[in-house]
């Protein structure tokens, strides 16, 4: 049982014998003033009669002469999430410090409960958490608006996996924001009751939801607006960064933060600033020229950072444009204190996690080290990449004495992926930020999301998102922006042949025939294998693509193309149509055709490239 | 508008015009670090959906460029639970000092949305509390243990007539006590997790729930137990003279008391009798000096648990003359004096009490026990004098008023004339010149309790209430013990007045089969049929009583009639028995119709040998 504990906890010390659970547990338990114990209690009776069928008996202060099973006992000892449960023969005792200890040894009292059938082996069970903030961030700005239900629910999931912080990333109008109402219907937005009613929901089960606007770079949708074109560092249409020198630039973060910030107890703000472009030639070309852009950037980004000072919140701030300049040391110590780094890498094989880690631990910041879920522009994760990625992560949060791992879960190229494509790694990251040595086998995270999250009762999903995985390719999405006629991907070495594609085709087959014979006992076990099948429909759909493209690259010709191109856009439509479906049955309709959109452009120009409509220097 | 705002307030003062709300009215607030006032704009943006099919926009502490047409703005001129909405052409405006009073504030302009469809008149609309503490006592001690789910509707209710304690009335059994585990079977009690989360769930609502466990008298289920036989003194009352009885109390404190975040405690300690011999054996000269003396020590017990005490004071009362003697109480304590009739008595008692120098609260009833319907209109004068006492001694001691619900013989009767008697003690003690009227709270409770149909429920319980005749007892339990077909005494009945109560019955039924066709309704329109067709059954028995004595009726046609009584009353009982577990724990539902087939099989008794009697007089007689 202690083994199949997830994430694993950090000390057992074993004892003779064992505690079997009675009929009906008396739990005893110390009232708080602020009611916040009798809340975990609450929680406790629900969950564990929900996940074990045991319907306890919650008393306070005082047992009388009933025979207690558990008890709940602060202790002064203890510190922050740290929590013991020894076991004795006759009894379990949960010792705390502070509340949020208390709701994680909930958590771990239920799997023990679940997991031993009621029988739990005695001794005594010690646990801490090895990095004190462990957060997820869900990209919510790129196409997928999640339904509030779907954050409530990744709440839950995320509270039982231990970890303390969300984050939703904003860069657009995704957020309907009090200063601009005018722009608040372009976008199914969740509105600030939405966000309040989600920030109430995670404090009650020890989650800052932390507020994160990106506040220079990525500010694309916004300064498409004629309203705001002005702002544009640099006057062209694929300029995302905001005019850093111009006055009006901060007042419209302002605004920004005025707007989102009342809706966050959090004491914490992710102003972004990751990826700020232009500067050396836009606008504010005279001034790089005396203070170079990293001048430029810093002056502005300690500007947002007294905006979000001046709001009661602490900045934390993406951290690539500093690290650019990790060699130059008068630079990065003028960066202020108070201020947090969030270290970004999503390369598994490189080992920037060490390096940066090292100089800003050196340097005294408080950081925070980000990897991510390798899942976005593609259906099913790269999870080799992912793995390597938040372990090397987590190995370099641990030993620099980094104050968080924040889980990043990206949307680019209109967040095609469904849920269960991140949620592995989601898993897996929480489980190595919780304790590391405990938990560095991703196996354990595979049959933990199999039991507590998928609920599989014959099959495995864990076990087909990693068969998907291993035939990840983006090479698929991206290839839709490039020319008919251009085979490979530049990224990847050399071009890719029929054997390749064959490959793909026939795994998703098998994928799309393992879902079948799931069994599967979570409350959205349908719509799981719908999503499961609906992605690998979607890969052997672009596999006839790129068959397409690879025969006409050869012979210069797609034989019975008419009558082939029937066939081709009716699957398409099909799929198109199935992928929508899954999509708004946890997101909001908005902009559920993004990525379809990109596609489309692909098979016009295929089409247009077959007849002979686009002429011979385009097709070269 | 204005006037059928429930409680009616304090105060309006007219101006020019009328705001309209918009499509989704934005609601500013300002959003504090312990989620408060957040969470009473949520109940507020759940309730105008609810309530009105409005979708507000709640929006914390900025506006930016959005029109704001409700803000919750707090200010430091306001106290308590005191609150100012202003109505002008482009907004409202809600002032309130504390959390509770914006709470107060959201149920009275969610009424004003409701009732004006978002077209709001303007002005200055002020509302404070004429009496501090304003509660309901609801025995579950008796007959019913209700669902959680029936007290958690039970404080939103309250919550919405502006209420703010609630007791609800222990002696034994009906909450599962630490202390004693070997009795949790005796009944379906409340557990301690039950009580907590109803705590919790009051809390949030405004309203305190205070516990209340008799801790002298009325203990006769304990008594009765093999273990604690030896604590017994008079009656049903633990003896005050043994150490073991206040140790008894302190086990039923530990256990229960952790439960209430209340600082109060109702200790009860009513209706005590004391034998002489206790008196002499304590050395004293008066009974009520022992009884001093016991709760003196049950204080001390609450006080270790960091409550405040109040229990019931009619033995106070009735020495309060002997100043010295009653003086003896200990300051803190808080006498709650009680009385159930529509004589003129709350004034004269809060006289004597406040001369004493006790805070003080009075307790007026329902009405409702015994009864398939409240006597209302008693109920009414009841809690009226009660609620003035209060407001002219609201200075001199007095600190809330009590509204009573007990539950004798099984606590048959049902929540409808409950609800409506309450809603109207809860009108008069928020405002008491306000809402004198009954017809104030009828219309809300038609409006807000009883589903708003075509269907009048406050007229049917109005004529169950004016069917309650004291010369006629309305229908329960009382009425059997008259009722005695060995007796030759004249029914002191007359025909007519039975015949008038079926028809008013017949009408009930009626109206209620009508009111069971709106979706909702249902459960209550069973309610109202099994109570009509209970009073029914009794005026058949009564008027079969008057047509024997004025021979109109052989005995075999009695035993015939009673015989099929029984078997009325057995389809009623099932009924009731069916409605009972609606919104009460099963366990003791069997109770519920026992005594009405009990009597209805003694006549059967009565009469078989009333016959055979007679036919054996009669062949002797042939002999």
């Amino acid at each position: 049982m202690i083994d199949k504990l997830f994430p694993r906890i950090q000390k057992y010390t074993e004892a003779e014998g064992s505690f079997t659970l009675p009929e009906k547990p008396v739990i005893l338990f110390h009232k708080d003033d602020e009611g916040k114990i009798f809340k975990i209690i609450t929680a406790f009776k629900q969950e564990l009669f929900d996940r074990t069928g045991v319907d306890c008996y919650p008393v306070p202060n005082y047992p009388g002469k009933l025979n207690v099973s558990l008890e709940l006992c602060h202790s002064g000892d203890l510190e922050g999430e740290k929590y013991v449960i020894e076991v004795t023969e006759d009894k379990i005792t949960v010792l705390y410090g502070e509340p949020v200890a208390a709701f994680r040894a909930k958590e771990t009292l239920i799997q023990m409960i679940g997991l031993g059938g009621g029988k739990i082996p005695a001794g005594r069970y010690e646990d801490w958490p090895d990095i004190a903030r462990r957060g997820f961030m869900l990209d919510i700005s790129r196409a997928k608006v999640p339904k509030i239900e779907k954050l409530f629910r990744l709440v839950d999931i995320m509270a039982a996996l231990k970890m303390n912080e969300l984050q939703l990333y904003l860069e657009t109008y995704v957020y309907e924001y009090q200063a601009y109402p005018q722009h608040a219907h372009i976008a199914e937005a969740l509105t600030p009751y939405e966000i309040l009613k989600l920030s109430s929901y995670a404090k009650e089960r020890y989650i800052d939801l932390v507020p994160n606007q990106n506040s220079f770079g990525h500010l694309y949708a916004w300064l498409k607006l004629p309203e705001f074109i002005d702002l544009r560092v640099e006057d062209k249409d694929s300029c995302g960064s905001i005019n850093p020198i111009d006055p009006r630039s901060l007042d419209f973060i302002e605004n920004l933060y005025s707007s989102l910030l009342p809706c966050f107890t959090s004491r914490y703000l992710n102003v972004g600033c990751d990826e700020v472009w232009g500067l050396r030639n836009g606008k504010t070309k005279e001034k790089a020229d005396k203070v170079g852009t990293i001048g430029v950037y810093l002056d502005y980004l300690d500007e947002v950072c007294k905006k979000a000072e001046e709001h009661g919140r602490r900045p934390q701030f993406w951290a690539d444009i500093l690290l650019n300049h990790k060699d130059e040391p008068d630079v990065i110590k003028r960066v202020s204190k108070n201020m947090i780094p969030l270290a970004w890498n999503y390369d598994g094989s490189n080992e920037d996690f060490e390096k940066n880690g090292a100089l800003l631990a050196s340097l005294g910041f408080d950081f925070y080290i980000c990897p991510g879920t390798s899942s976005w522009t593609a259906m099913f994760p790269d999870l080799k990449n992912s793995c390597t990625n938040v372990l090397k992560g987590a190995e370099a949060a641990v030993k620099h004495g980094a104050r968080g791992l924040l889980m990043t879960e990206w949307g680019d190229f209109g967040h095609i992926q469904f849920d269960f494509a991140m949620q592995l790694g989601l898993v897996y990251a929480a489980s190595v930020a919780w304790n590391l040595e405990g938990n560095r086998d991703f196996d354990l995270a595979a049959a933990y999301a199999d039991r507590a999250i998928y609920k599989c009762e014959k099959g495995s999903v864990s076990e087909i998102i990693r068969r998907g995985a291993d035939l990840y390719d983006t090479h698929y999405f991206w290839t839709y922006h490039r020319k008919f006629t251009e085979n490979g991907d530049p990224r990847h070495d050399g071009t890719f042949n029929y054997d390749h594609y064959l490959k793909i085709k026939l795994g998703m087959q098998d994928i799309i025939e393992s879902v079948k014979s799931l069994k599967l006992t979570s409350d959205d076990a349908q719509l799981l294998c719908d999503e499961l099948t609906a992605s690998a429909e979607l890969y052997i759909f672009m596999t006839e693509f790129m068959l397409l493209r690879l025969e006409y690259a050869e012979n210069k010709a797609i034989e019975g193309f008419d009558g082939r191109l029937e066939t081709f856009l009716s699957e398409y439509e099909r799929v198109k149509a199935e992928v929508k479906r899954c999509w708004n049955a946890r997101n909001k309709e908005f902009d559920n055709d993004c990525m379809f959109r990109l596609m489309q452009k692909g098979i016009d120009n295929m089409i247009a490239t077959v007849r002979g409509e686009i002429p011979d220097e385009a097709k070269k | 508008m204005i006037n059928k705002l429930f409680p009616r307030i304090q105060k309006y003062t007219a101006a020019e015009g009328t705001y309209t709300l918009p499509e989704n009215p934005v609601v500013l607030f300002k959003n504090d670090e312990a989620g408060e006032i957040f969470r009473i704009i949520s109940f507020f943006a759940d309730g105008l959906r609810e309530r009105a099919g409005i979708d507000c926009y709640p929006v914390p502490d900025y506006a930016g460029k959005l029109q704001v047409a409700v803000n919750f703005l707090e200010t430091d001129e306001l106290k308590e639970e005191s609150y100012v909405i202003e109505v002008k052409e482009d907004g409202i405006t809600v002032l309130y000092g504390e959390p509770v009073a914006a709470f107060r504030a959201k149920e009275t302009l969610t009424q004003m949305i409701e009732l004006t469809g978002g077209k709001i008149p303007a002005g200055r609309y002020e509302d404070w509390a004429d009496v501090k503490r304003r509660g309901f006592m609801l025995d579950v001690n008796r007959g019913k243990v209700p669902t959680l789910d029936k007290l958690k509707k039970l404080v939103d209710k309250m919550a919405a007539f502006k209420m703010n304690e609630l007791q609800l009335y222990l002696e034994a059994f009906a909450y599962e006590y630490q202390e004693h585990p070997a009795y949790f079977g005796e009944r379906d009690g409340l557990t301690p997790f039950e009580m907590m989360t109803l705590d919790q769930y009051a809390k949030e609502r405004y309203v305190d729930l205070v516990p209340n466990q008799n801790s002298f008298g009325h203990l006769g289920l304990w008594l009765a137990k093999d273990e604690f036989k030896h604590l017994k003194g008079m009656y049903v009352a633990l003896d005050p003279l043994q150490d073991e009885s206040v140790e008894f109390i302190d086990g039923l404190y530990k256990s229960l008391l952790p439960c209430f975040d209340s600082s109060l405690v109702h200790i009860g300690c009513d209706e005590v009798c004391i034998y002489d011999e206790t008196v002499k054996k304590a050395g004293r000269e008066k009974a009520i000096e022992v009884f001093i003396d016991f709760i003196t020590k049950i204080n001390a017990l609450a006080e270790k648990a960091g409550k405040r005490p109040m229990f019931w004071g009619e033995s106070v009362l009735g020495n309060a003359d002997d100043t010295e003697i009653v003086s003896r109480v200990p300051k803190n304590m808080i006498p709650i004096i009680w009385s159930y009739g529509d004589d003129k008595f709350f004034s004269g008692a809060s006289e004597k009490m406040s001369s004493l120098g006790y805070d003080f609260y009075l307790c007026p009833s329902t009405n409702c026990w015994s009864f398939m319907f409240a006597n209302l209109n008693v109920a009414r004068a009841n809690i009226l004098d009660a609620a003035e006492a209060a407001v002219k001694f609201r200075d001199k001691g007095a600190m809330g008023v009590l509204i009573a619900e007990w539950g004798d013989f099984c606590h048959l009767q049902f929540d409808f004339s409950v609800e409506m008697t309450v809603a109207y003690g809860a009108g008069v003690l928020w405002n008491l010149e306000g809402n004198r009227e009954l017809e104030y709270a009828a219309e809300y409770s038609d409006r807000a309790l009883f589903g708003n149909t075509d269907v009048k429920v406050s007229r049917l319980v109005q004529i169950g209430a004016d069917s309650y005749d004291p010369n006629y007892y309305s229908c329960l339990p009382r009425d059997f013990d008259v009722m005695d077909f060995y007796t030759n005494d004249r029914y002191p009945r007359s025909r007519e007045t039975c015949v008038t109560i079926k028809e008013n019955m017949a009408e009930i039924i009626r109206e209620a089969k009508r009111l069971g066709q709106h979706k909702g309704s249902e459960l209550l329109a069973g309610e109202l049929v099994a109570s009509a067709e209970t009073v029914d059954l009794l005026g058949d028995y009564i008027i079969m009583r008057i047509d024997r004595d004025e021979g109109r009726l052989t005995l075999e046609e009695c035993l015939k009639g009673v015989n099929k009584l029984i078997e009325r009353a057995e389809r009623i009982r099932e009924q009731i028995i069916f409605l009972w577990n609606k919104r009460n724990k099963p366990k003791g539902n069997d109770t519920a119709y026992w005594f009405i087939l009990f009597k209805l099989n003694h006549a059967k008794k009565q009469l078989t040998e009333k016959i055979e009697a007679e036919k054996s007089s009669a062949e002797s007689e042939n002999k």
